[in-house]
């Protein structure tokens, strides 16, 4: 991964992504946003990305797996 | 001690319908981790025979260390030990690089709700498109560092806090937050070249 290749976000805005700005920063967040509708679109498009990513994220094991662990 | 855990299943389906507590808390992670640590490990190496071994060795691991795993810290130790196992086998094993996951079914394919990806380049027609855009996301992790890679998986994958991916990478918090930062626009911008994501 090159540095060159992305453009940091400011800290808080992946405090919010992550739930974790309290209630009130959030809000001022949020009408921070609504000023910055460059800013709102990058993190719109970084929940959506984490999104697809959630999707892909389990896969089935085998059916017989749990007979694996008690042979073992 | 693999022994020890078939016997104590046998004895306790013979035995039914008492099954004891420590089987129960046993079986109650296997039921809710099972999936997870698979798909955590093959992830990791992508090779499913090896995938399945180590995951099913992490739930073994767990058998015998049961009584000393407190309830909290139960993921982190699945997921720490699943890793660790995973650094073994690779040791032991030629070097692994993270590789793509092509076409593999899952049951999330439903879980998209109110995205949009477009490919900007279609792929070949027989390829699904849902296959289209796991191989880009697969290549698209591919591309990162481990350390990077390690953080997306663990937390925007596989749904751990920061505070428990701090405990599987044993690193501080802050470093988790700082990898996790760089990681998601490192892949958000990476992805976007390969598809268009867009917010219905």
């Amino acid at each position: 991964m090159e540095p060159s290749e992305y453009t940091p976000l400011p800290k808080e805005a992946h405090e919010y992504i992550d739930g974790l700005l309290g209630s009130e920063a959030e809000r001022d967040f949020e009408r921070r946003l609504l000023g910055n509708p460059e800013l709102k679109q990058r993190i719109d498009e970084m929940q959506a990305a984490r999104k697809l990513l959630a999707s892909v994220a389990m896969v089935a094991p085998p059916a017989d797996f749990d007979a694996g662990v008690f042979e073992r | 001690m693999g022994a020890e855990l078939k016997a104590v299943r046998t004895a306790a389906t013979i035995a039914k319908p008492v099954a004891s507590p420590r089987m129960e808390r046993f079986e109650r992670y296997l039921n809710q981790f099972r999936r997870p640590i698979y798909s955590y490990v093959l992830r990791l190496i992508n090779d499913e025979g090896n995938a399945e071994d180590i995951a099913q060795e992490t739930f073994v691991r767990l058998y015998q260390e049961l009584d000393r795993i407190r309830e909290e810290t139960a993921s982190a130790w699945l997921y720490r030990v699943a890793r660790n196992l995973v650094t073994d086998f690779i040791r032991k094993k030629k070097p692994v690089t993270f590789t793509v996951l092509k076409g593999r079914g899952n049951d999330h394919d439903d879980d998209e709700g109110g995205l949009d990806f477009a490919a900007r380049e279609p792929g070949p027609v027989a390829q699904s498109y849902q296959n289209e855009l796991r191989r880009h996301i697969d290549s698209t992790l591919a591309a990162m560092s481990g350390k990077f890679r390690d953080v997306l998986v663990l937390v925007d994958m596989q749904k751990l806090t920061h505070e428990q991916a701090s405990k599987v990478l044993n690193c501080s918090v802050k470093t988790v937050s700082a990898r996790l930062a760089r990681a998601r626009e490192f892949f958000t911008n990476r992805l976007s070249r390969l598809v268009n994501i867009e917010l219905k």
